[in-house]
């Protein structure tokens, strides 16, 4: 945070000089089987899952952490399509016992984490009988994950920590189990969960479907009733196999078109600013919740820290438009305040729905940052 | 990738049949002219044989033809089994695999499809049919850079449909069968008659989105072979598989928690933490 009278001293940008530029994007990017025509999906819309006792059973921590990926945050999807967790399950894991299952396995799986699902596809009397019946998930657990109770971002790789948050890779495949493939050509769950993140106050990550699979979850069971808006500081910066690979956005210098310098920093990429400076500074957008939404609200801030508020210096704002089709990755041009302290560390930061206008079911996930270091 | 591969090779599918770990006596390969799919009591498997055009890491045994063993596909009975690693095979279709734990991994590609290039019209594509643009410029050890929106000639998986007598063990067909109001016999004339023998499941997208520019097939072998060089040798060697041999098959065992966590002993779960809203970020 910052002092008034030394945001007295800065420049509130005019709106007039913001220049706002959206990156070519898709219009809801999702995929999924189809058998005969029509998708691969469950017939109903709330799946039993239940894990093992083996695995969850014996450490309340880990069941805790199951149902937050589950309850919490795979369930907060726009569709009708729930996910309930039932109670421990004794036997063994078997992709044919008619079960779904949710475990760990010490077996070299080939990945962090499968998930195995069974279709069937059959024809009879003119017509093709398909549908998923049953999907199983398994975690590996040689892999270093990230149960934390803290959510704490220094923990997890996307924020150079040494672990995988279990709750993304979590979503990422209780999304295959409910009907999606792969997704490569917009920043959302199904490509590289790892990096697909929401960055709260006090240094915690938040995990989310968001947008993009939360759309392809309502093409194939319906909208449900849920309404939040997102941003984050990771854009799409390709695509690995079938995976879109997610990184921190970079910012340009804006008369220059060159990417600052920055460096790896643990709570995220520093770059070098000037005092005066005008910045072209990404930020990814998101509808997770599915309901149309115009004209929003959307501030940006010089803050001392990580907690992105009204309290900070408002650089500049503007509307934008937050329609349930794709993730959004949106550069802006914004000046550097003069009053910023030399070598000293802020927070370029941004907070949508800033005039809280719209009602939300969440807004954990309404800001966003990249670190800046003032040029001497 | 290179590294961590047991055998890399370009070749071309020859062969794809289905098998459980009690021995294929029915094993049958598609494209065989309508052959139903055999009718499998243990846990699918699929045998893809390829024939070796290329040898680019490891050794073969100077095999011309190779056999990869995968976890899934039909079971014959109207049921089809896959993992979220599962590449893609198509009869004659060219391919490079980066092959690691043949008879050994569940899906002995190395990041299970991501150890997967297809070849189409000269042009190198991923598993699901994804043109692959360019590499990245880490001469040590390049990725793969793929873009653009599916491939529409690549962008399914096909194998046999089941039988009449596989879906008669099936209670849901047994079902539609009584409503239908058919016998036995009558059924089963309809479904030889007029039931497709291939099923063929389409990876679909929303939008549909036009394929990226591939690179060429030949300048990702250049690249490979150039990289090849580069890396040590494999520690474990290549072995083919049997399609015609029964095989070991163990379902995964359960297991506790990973030892590895950020979890401190202390910690306790907030159940409310996520669980409503705050109001306000503010």
């Amino acid at each position: 945070m910052i002092t008034t009278n030394r945001r007295s001293r800065i420049l509130v940008i005019n709106l007039s000089l913001l220049i706002l530029m959206a990156l070519p994007t898709l219009c809801d990017a999702a995929r999924w089987r189809t058998c005969g025509g029509s998708p691969q999906r469950w017939s109903g819309e709330r799946i039993s899952i239940h894990p093992a006792a083996v695995s969850f059973g014996s450490d309340p921590r880990l069941a805790a952490a199951l149902r937050y990926s589950v309850n919490t945050f795979f369930n907060r999807n726009a569709s009708e399509f729930d996910f309930r967790i039932m109670d421990f399950d004794h036997g063994n894991f078997s992709t044919r016992n008619g079960r779904n299952q949710i475990a760990f396995t010490a077996d070299d799986i080939g990945a962090p984490a499968v998930a195995y699902r069974t279709t069937r596809c059959y024809w009879w009397f003119f017509a093709v009988r398909r549908g998923i019946v049953e999907g199983d998930v398994l975690f590996s657990n040689r892999s270093r994950w990230d149960f934390g109770n803290q959510f704490q971002r220094r923990n997890i790789t996307a924020w150079r920590g040494r672990f995988r948050p279990f709750y993304t890779t979590a979503l990422h495949e209780l999304g295959h189990v409910a009907g999606l493939s792969h997704e490569s050509r917009v920043y959302n769950i199904m490509g590289s969960d790892p990096t697909h993140l929401n960055a709260t106050t006090n240094g915690e990550y938040l995990p989310s479907v968001g947008e993009d699979a939360g759309l392809g979850l309502v093409r194939l069971y319906g909208r449900g009733n849920q309404d939040d808006l997102a941003v984050t500081s990771f854009v799409r910066t390709g695509a690995s196999g079938e995976y879109s690979a997610h990184d921190f956005g970079l910012i340009r210098d804006t008369n220059q078109g060159f990417v600052l310098k920055w460096r790896s920093y643990p709570v995220g990429r520093r770059f070098d600013v000037a005092r005066g400076q005008l910045v072209d500074v990404p930020f990814t957008f998101e509808n997770p919740g599915g309901v149309d939404h115009r004209n929003v609200r959307v501030s940006f801030y010089i803050s001392a820290n990580m907690n992105i508020s009204d309290n900070d210096i408002e650089i500049g704002s503007r509307a934008i438009n937050f329609l349930f089709d794709s993730p959004r990755t949106v550069t802006t041009t914004l000046r550097i305040p003069d009053g910023l302290v030399f070598g000293g560390t802020y927070y370029l930061g941004v907070v949508i729905n800033s005039d809280l206008a719209l009602e939300e079911d969440w807004y954990h996930n309404n800001t966003a940052y990249h670190p800046i270091r003032i040029r001497g | 990738m290179l590294k961590r591969s047991d055998f890399v090779f370009h070749g071309e599918v020859t062969k794809i049949q289905y098998s459980d770990p009690a021995g294929p006596a029915n094993s049958i390969s598609i494209g065989t002219g309508g052959t139903w799919a055999p009718i499998l009591e243990g846990a699918p498997h699929t045998f893809v044989t390829l024939r070796v055009l290329e040898s680019l890491r490891g050794r073969t045994k100077s095999e011309e033809f190779v056999t990869l063993r995968f976890y899934g596909g039909p079971d014959g009975k109207g049921s089809y089994y896959a993992t979220s690693l599962d590449p893609t095979f198509v009869m004659g279709e060219r391919q490079i695999l980066f092959v690691r734990g043949n008879g050994t991994s569940e899906t002995p590609l190395v990041g299970g499809h991501g150890g997967q290039i297809r070849e189409f019209a000269g042009g190198a594509y991923s598993s699901s049919g994804v043109a692959l643009v360019g590499l990245n410029d880490n001469r040590r050890d390049p990725q793969l850079i793929f873009d653009g929106g599916l491939e529409p000639s690549l962008s399914y998986r096909s194998y046999p449909a089941p039988s009449f007598a596989g879906l008669r063990m099936r209670d849901d067909f047994t079902e539609m069968i009584a409503e239908s109001g058919l016998s036995e016999t009558a059924a089963w004339a309809e479904y030889e008659n007029n039931a497709p023998r291939e099923i063929v499941e389409f990876l679909v997208e929303e939008p549909v989105t036009a394929p990226g520019t591939a690179l060429s097939i030949e300048d990702l072998l250049a690249q490979i072979r150039l990289t090849a060089q580069r890396v040590t040798k494999p520690r474990a060697g290549f072995i083919s598989q049997d399609p015609y041999q029964p095989f070991s098959f163990v379902e995964h065992k359960l297991a506790a928690g990973p030892k590895r966590t950020t979890r401190k002993p202390t910690d306790e779960y907030d159940p409310d933490r996520w669980s409503a809203s705050t109001g306000s970020v503010k």
